[in-house]
């Protein structure tokens, strides 16, 4: 097979929204739309490698369920008959979850992740587990285990990660949106990388219950997917409150997709001064300004800001994962080092080195620094933007520290560089993308809001997407 | 260059001290040496980070940032 037949592209061209709208309409099947996907996968993962493991049978069975419940007549849930798969770090029960590592490769566990469960409860099933970063654990969405993830713009670039297979998935057209997490970036980099769109919520507003851990600090969990609109259905069932994770926020969840309005006459859009531009990519800079002029085009008031204590959030904010991961990891280093890909046991290794009293202080300042962001940042804007990388998308080539080239290491933690803040300060913020480099691979664009802000984080997303079609290309492969 | 070398071996062996783990590769070693550039970021911000003496939570912080705290 070298092209999608026809039946199958017209339910894969069709986003998460439409999917869902079109069942409950009766005009298509959830056993539809899961051949579809399957059939996607199976003519493009050869290219992008985004798979780790599929359940055909399993899903195409519960497909046929909720197709019979559809026909009963009862309510159905925003995400009926919508197949989805996800990174695999999503525990459920009697599934694989590989953490796309070799210590976890038969890890089988015997709960379900509580963000599965509402997904599942919201009438989505799940196709199977996507390729990642090894234990989530790095920007580029190398994977010396399972493969690379390709990105489908271009197989020879990076898809970004940690959530590298959502990310090409998504972008080739094989599902409609797939959970990612995000610790430094890892939805936010493989929504920008891969042309979707992505967002991780305020720290604490989505269930963690079930989640492989990388950092208990800054760990997300959140969509990547086609458009604003689809990450605002998937967050409205994901959101809220879970017993489970006592750290998840009590904070009733909003109408996010109610909220997008198209509206953002008068909101305030802060373009920072400091930090996210530094030497930054000529073509990004443009493909910025560009959106910018969208945004101000549809009312938004863009307002320069200078954001505060940069120096302390990059600082700080690159030791606590790192201590956390060590923490989470120790028994495995001393005990399989070998069983760690090159770039990640050294990344863990380093983490040990990290002085306690210098993570206790990342982790008391926190509080402080975000409240005093907040004042001065929020105070004079409603949400503020910046490009997602500083440089246009790297090659697996250029960034494979597993290969110790000169200069591989720089450019692997440069990837992450302007993701990384909103990690620290526990900020809602997205990634849409907003234009193409002249390796023709996309450019995102961040959005970030005050705390518990996501629905007007989604908002502007979605005003910016109703007058740009970036999302709506497809790359070649899925062309 | 000796300075990295020296932070190198610094590293490693506080690792090997602290959590009893070697150095899994050369890899490592290199990445050992870039502490020397996050130390001198930490050098910077001395006198100017307040270590916060009351009790403070960051959860708390999110909470009172949301629009309607403000």
């Amino acid at each position: 097979m070298t092209k999608l037949e026809t039946r199958f592209e017209s339910l894969t061209s069709l986003s998460v929204v439409e999917q869902a709208d079109a069942v409950a309409r009766g005009d298509t099947t959830a056993v539809a739309l899961t051949e579809a996907a399957l059939a996607a996968f199976e003519l493009q993962n050869p290219s992008i490698n985004a798979v780790i493991w599929l359940q055909q049978d399993a899903a195409l069975e519960a497909a046929t369920a909720l197709d019979a419940m559809q026909r009963t007549g009862r309510p159905l849930g925003p995400l009926h008959g919508v197949p989805l798969a996800h990174k695999d770090m999503y525990y459920q029960a009697g599934k694989p979850c590989t953490c796309g590592s070799d210590i976890r490769k038969n890890f089988v566990p015997d709960y379900t992740a509580t963000v599965i469960e509402r997904l599942h409860a919201a009438g989505s099933l799940t196709l199977g587990g996507l390729n990642m970063a090894e234990f989530a654990q790095n920007p580029t969405g190398h994977n010396a285990h399972f493969g690379d993830c390709c990105n489908p713009w271009d197989l020879a670039y990076c898809t970004g990660g940690s959530s590298s297979g959502s990310g090409a998935a998504v972008a080739a057209r094989c599902v409609g949106a797939s959970l990612g997490s995000d610790t430094g970036g890892s939805i936010r980099l493989p929504a920008a990388l891969c042309g979707v769109t992505g967002i991780k919520g305020t720290q604490t507003r989505v269930s963690r219950y079930g989640v492989m851990p990388l950092s208990f600090s800054a760990d997300n969990v959140g969509p990547l997917a086609r458009s604003a609109r689809d990450c605002a259905r998937i967050m409205s069932v994901i959101a809220g409150y879970d017993a489970n994770d006592p750290t998840s926020a009590t904070d009733p969840v909003p109408d996010y997709e109610g909220a997008l309005t198209g509206d953002i006459r008068g909101l305030r859009v802060g373009v920072p001064t400091n930090y996210f531009f530094d030497d930054i990519d000529d073509e990004v800079n443009a493909a910025f300004v560009q959106a910018m002029t969208v945004l101000a085009d549809r009312g938004a008031v863009l307002v320069p800001v200078t954001l505060p204590h940069m120096a302390d959030i990059s600082a700080y904010g690159g030791i606590i994962s790192r201590c956390e991961g060590a923490a989470i990891h120790g028994q495995w280093m001393r005990d399989a080092p070998q069983s760690y890909s090159v770039h990640l046991s050294a990344r863990l290794y380093g983490g040990n080195a990290i002085p306690a009293v210098m993570y206790l202080e990342a982790l008391n300042r926190r509080g402080g620094i975000l409240r005093s962001f907040a004042h001065d940042v929020f105070g004079a804007c409603d949400v503020f933007v910046a490009p997602a990388l500083r440089t246009k998308v790297p090659t697996r080539h250029e960034t494979d520290i597993d290969s110790g080239r000169d200069g591989t290491i720089e450019a692997f933690m440069n990837v992450s560089i302007n993701t990384r803040p909103a990690n620290y300060l526990g900020l809602p913020s997205a990634s849409v993308p907003c234009g193409f480099d002249s390796n023709g691979l996309p450019i995102g664009l961040l959005i970030h809001g005050r705390p518990f802000a996501e629905g007007r984080v989604l908002k502007v997303a979605d005003a910016y997407q109703r007058d740009t079609d970036w999302h709506l290309r497809r790359p070649p492969i899925a062309a | 260059m000796s300075e990295i070398v020296a932070t190198q071996g610094l590293v490693t062996q506080t690792i090997k001290f602290w959590s009893g783990i070697d150095v899994p590769n050369p890899a490592a070693r290199e990445m050992a040496g870039h502490f020397l550039a996050a130390r001198n970021d930490f050098a910077t911000l001395r006198g100017k980070a307040r270590f916060e003496e009351e009790p403070a939570s960051f959860l708390a912080a999110l909470q009172s940032c949301k629009e309607c705290a403000q």
